[in-house]
């Protein structure tokens, strides 16, 4: 991106959300609001822009995470429709997960995989002897 | 190792299994074909669920307040400065040189590949890890100074992988050094591995240096 272009979405977008979207996304970019989805995300085009480069997301929170981005937005964002996920209802069928969920990596929420098989191993119970 | 990451995995490995599993994952099983729609399915999931995934524990007193300034402070210089060793043993590694190229550029996160581990603190261990290069790993892994993370890329690396059944290999990287980050994947996309390394700065954020410091004087 030029300086000059840049300049122009800076003074377009004014301090303040050019403040947030250098925060989040390094760089300020101008465009169509195309949606926002039910996390406060909000979803932007600009076809002038470089290809793959013209879908691009702001996320609501400064703590983002790719994962944020919940899969009807995701196909948008990633050109597999041009339908605005907005105006459509989209199925949602038994398989699917009803309300989508960030990666809970790191937090007590995390996905914890169980095991169908013993254990190969047993745990330790040490055991201080008494020394008086 | 005084490592709160290490720690919080520990303690998250420690939970209790009989927790219902997925039960926030699944949807609940209903009867016949179901077709709903998203607008609704569930109306009062326009509130995500918020965790706060930066700083676990809310400070309590005075010097934990300032010192909860100096580890986001602290946090912030490590997250911004990541620097593997770069430990390729395999196909994995092609993929982390595509992490390093042009596309993903990886140095817009301030992460610069070192070449030895006395100037790195992550080491991404990307392919199979034989028994006979287990040694070796070992000693990079000694060589660095703290604070220092470990990023396992591949199945091989997780945990043997292809290679699991081989005499000749270790079964997962983990069973030499601690492991904080598991990218999956044969091999795991360089888009895989960068996600990773933002996962480990989420990681990173969550540590907290000064006040355990503190803590313990």
């Amino acid at each position: 991106m030029s300086l000059f272009r840049q300049l122009k979405f800076m003074w377009a977008a004014g301090p303040r959300e050019s403040f947030r979207q250098i925060m989040r996304i390094d760089e300020v970019k101008g465009g169509t609001l195309i949606g926002t989805d039910r996390y406060g995300n909000q979803y932007f085009e600009n076809l002038s822009e470089k290809l793959n480069r013209d879908r691009w997301v702001i996320y609501s929170r400064s703590d983002y995470d790719a994962t944020q981005v919940p899969p009807e937005w995701h196909k948008w964002l990633h050109k597999l429709t041009d339908a605005n996920p907005a105006h459509e209802n989209p199925t949602l069928y038994r398989w699917q997960v009803p309300r989508h969920i960030e990666n809970m990596t790191g937090t007590d929420k995390a996905y914890q995989p169980y095991n169908t098989t013993q254990p190969k191993m047993q745990s330790w119970q040490p055991v201080a002897k008494d020394r008086s | 190792m005084n490592r709160v990451g290490l720690q919080l995995v520990r303690n998250s490995l420690m939970a209790p299994l009989s927790r219902p599993l997925g039960g926030a994952l699944m949807p609940a099983a209903g009867t016949g074909a179901q077709r709903r729609t998203l607008a609704t399915a569930n109306p009062e999931s326009a509130t995500p669920a918020r965790v706060d995934t930066n700083m676990l524990a809310k400070p309590t007193n005075l010097p934990e307040y300032a010192l909860t300034s100096v580890d986001k402070l602290l946090n912030w210089a490590r997250t911004g400065s990541i620097w593997p060793v770069t430990f390729g043993l395999a196909c994995c590694a092609v993929e982390m040189m595509h992490m390093a190229a042009a596309r993903y550029d990886q140095d817009r996160l301030g992460i610069v590949f070192r070449a030895t581990p006395r100037q790195a603190e992550v080491m991404i261990v990307a392919g199979t890890l034989t028994n006979k290069m287990a040694p070796a790993l070992r000693k990079v892994y000694d060589q660095l100074p703290e604070p220092r993370w470990v990023i396992s890329m591949g199945s091989c690396a997780n945990g043997g992988g292809y290679y699991h059944y081989s005499y000749a290999v270790v079964r997962g990287c983990d069973r030499i050094i601690p492991v904080d980050i598991y990218v999956p994947g044969c091999p795991p996309t360089a888009e895989g591995l960068l996600y990773g390394v933002l996962q480990l700065q989420k990681k990173i954020r969550r540590s907290r240096t000064a006040r355990l410091w503190y803590r313990k004087i």
